[in-house]
């Protein structure tokens, strides 16, 4: 770990880790949701991993200097951290008990870390870098099933912001491909601090919704391929 | 993250949206309601992060306490090779050369400030030219202590 790092981090107060491990934690559990199709459990994930551990990981691991955080190039921890998190999930979807799918090689360093200008197209963890070995008609079936579920939600998510303008606007601002709140709030006319209060309404929706469809249609496990 | 970015799926969408909460301003409350809402208890994680964090900044070498005892240790490493040093009685021209060398390691600054080149190294005994040694020693060692931080 470099100086400047260790005096961020060392300087930080009780509470300021609090929240941040709360933040992270959120996030590696919505993350976990999102790939349960890769993972079938966003509990249980492979490797006897929880997305609670995951995120507990990318700190340790910045704290031991295996991922080594560059403060000037990255003066945002939070989100260098969840960097590190898409990264570990990218390693336990690419593991040795969860071979359904396989990552696509990154153009990474020898820490692990995403070079710079991959950083700046930095693709979402949800699909795009992965690529799908030939599928057995079983797991087809399986993947036709979560994609159904999410478009499911999805439909749900849109009926459910008809009567919220700020929540209509993000989430077509979005389908339109805007990624940043700055974007977003440029596109739809919000503020920056309205797009980002709309993206946590909405991600509380998706997080109820997906709940609400899983105890209405639990997911079919397929046969021999739990993560055990 | 760029500012444009066509989605692939609704997966993908989740995943943009799960990214861009996470960056969005949380309460400490609103962020437990997230765990306990999926059935998760978020004092146990708190904990046992909160414990791993200060255990890896208090044995990082970076701790202050690290630090000074590997600058202790470092000294004494120094202090005992001087000892030996003195007990071995070095000859005249090799403490006169182990000074000059150790003047050299030092910044020209530094190493301005602490010259003996006005000092009359014939007129020193070769029990002054072991203590000279001795202190500008440890003064390297200390300025290169530094350095290393």
């Amino acid at each position: 770990m470099n100086e400047k790092a260790y005096q961020i981090l060392s300087g930080m107060a009780d509470a300021e880790w609090a929240k941040l491990i709360l933040r992270l934690g959120r996030y590696a559990l919505r993350t976990s949701a999102n790939l349960s199709w890769r993972t079938k459990s966003k509990v249980d994930l492979p490797g006897g991993e929880t997305a609670e551990s995951v995120a507990s990981k990318a700190i340790v691991k910045v704290l031991s200097g295996e991922r080594n955080w560059n403060p000037d190039t990255d003066p945002e921890l939070g989100k260098y951290l969840m960097d590190v998190i898409d990264s570990l999930f990218s390693q336990l979807v690419n593991g040795d008990d969860n071979r359904k799918l396989q990552v696509i090689a990154e153009n990474r360093d020898e820490h692990g870390n995403l070079l710079p200008e991959l950083q700046a197209r930095r693709a979402e963890p949800a699909t795009e870098w992965l690529f799908r070995p030939p599928q057995s008609p079983e797991e087809e079936a399986m993947e036709l099933e979560e994609n159904h579920r999410n478009e499911q939600i999805l439909g749900m998510l849109a009926a459910d912001c008809d009567g919220d303008p700020a929540l209509k606007k993000v989430l077509e601002a979005m389908f339109d491909g805007h990624a940043t709140p700055r974007s977003i709030a440029a596109k739809t006319g919000l503020t920056t601090k309205e797009v980002n209060n709309a993206n946590k309404r909405l991600d509380t929706k998706i997080a109820s919704l997906r709940k609400r469809l899983a105890l209405e249609s639990p997911t079919p496990v397929l046969k021999g391929k739990q993560n055990d | 993250m760029t500012d444009f970015k066509p989605l692939g799926n609704a997966a993908d969408l989740f995943q943009r949206i799960n990214r861009l909460a996470a960056e969005a301003d949380w309460t400490e409350a609103e962020l437990k309601e997230a765990f306990i809402a999926d059935g998760i208890d978020p004092s146990s994680l708190l904990e046992a992060t909160l414990a791993d964090v200060k255990r890896h900044l208090r044995e990082s070498p970076l701790h202050w306490l690290n630090r000074a005892k590997a600058l202790r240790s470092q000294l004494q490493a120094s202090m005992i090779a001087s000892e030996r040093r003195r007990s071995e009685k070095l000859p005249r021209k090799q403490l006169l050369g182990n000074i000059e060398a150790t003047l050299a390691r030092m910044p020209p600054n530094v190493a301005e400030q602490l010259s003996f080149a006005h000092r009359n190294f014939e007129n020193c005994s070769d029990e002054d030219l072991e203590s000279i040694l001795t202190e500008l020693e440890y003064v390297a060692n200390l300025d290169e202590s530094k350095a290393d931080e």
